[in-house]
């Protein structure tokens, strides 16, 4: 049975993640994989 | 879960609304906006997430690399049992084809270049999306006033706990 959500945001709470983390981290992602795609193609 | 969309091509559906690997993410960690805007969603039978694998793929590995992979698996598994899962090319951005294959009408993210990308997606959309950040969808999504257009009677509140 999956996680409920209190439990999954109990668990979040301790990693203390920003808004501001998730945006640059998110950021970091789609132009890793961008760069990817380019080297790629 | 079982598919029992009323959207189709020309409207979408406003009970089914999907949110960006951002805003998922934030709904995990914060206790704000996003949370606020998916837990109308969660408090409510009749109200669907959609999310194709792509979008849940992109949002594991988003969580992975903020706090852990286990987190990041038991997010990823409580999402896929929540959801209405679509499917969509692989090149196509992630939540927004979930939102065109999935007829959702509410698209959740703080990405104000979502609306010029629907021009990117293999699927020439003619669905009419809108895409809010969350503490704009919160603000403006009643499900009180949209229950009479899709259900019988009168709206009987929330029946779902958001935390289980």
């Amino acid at each position: 049975m999956p996680t409920t959500w209190g439990e999954l945001f109990d668990r979040a709470e301790s990693a203390d993640v920003t808004l501001d983390q998730i945006r640059s981290t998110a950021a970091e992602l789609t132009d890793g994989e961008s760069a990817s795609g380019e080297t790629d193609g | 879960m079982a598919d029992r969309s009323t959207g189709n091509a020309d409207h979408p559906d406003p009970t089914r609304v999907v949110a960006d690997s951002s805003v998922l993410a934030a709904d995990l960690f914060v206790d704000g906006d996003a949370r606020r805007a998916l837990d109308l969603v969660r408090s409510h039978s009749w109200i669907d997430l959609v999310a194709s694998d792509h979008l849940l793929a992109a949002t594991e590995e988003l969580v992975a690399a903020l706090a852990d992979p286990d987190l990041a698996a038991a997010h990823r598994d409580r999402l896929e049992a929540d959801r209405v899962a679509v499917d969509h090319p692989d090149d196509d951005h992630p939540a927004l084809a979930s939102a065109y294959r999935g007829e959702a009408a509410h698209l959740l993210s703080s990405d104000e270049r979502l609306n010029s990308a629907k021009a990117g997606l293999s699927m020439q959309p003619r669905l009419s999306i809108s895409v809010r950040t969350p503490d704009a969808f919160a603000a403006v999504f009643d499900p009180e006033k949209l229950y009479p257009t899709v259900e019988d009677g009168s709206y009987p509140g929330p029946d779902c706990d958001p935390r289980e």
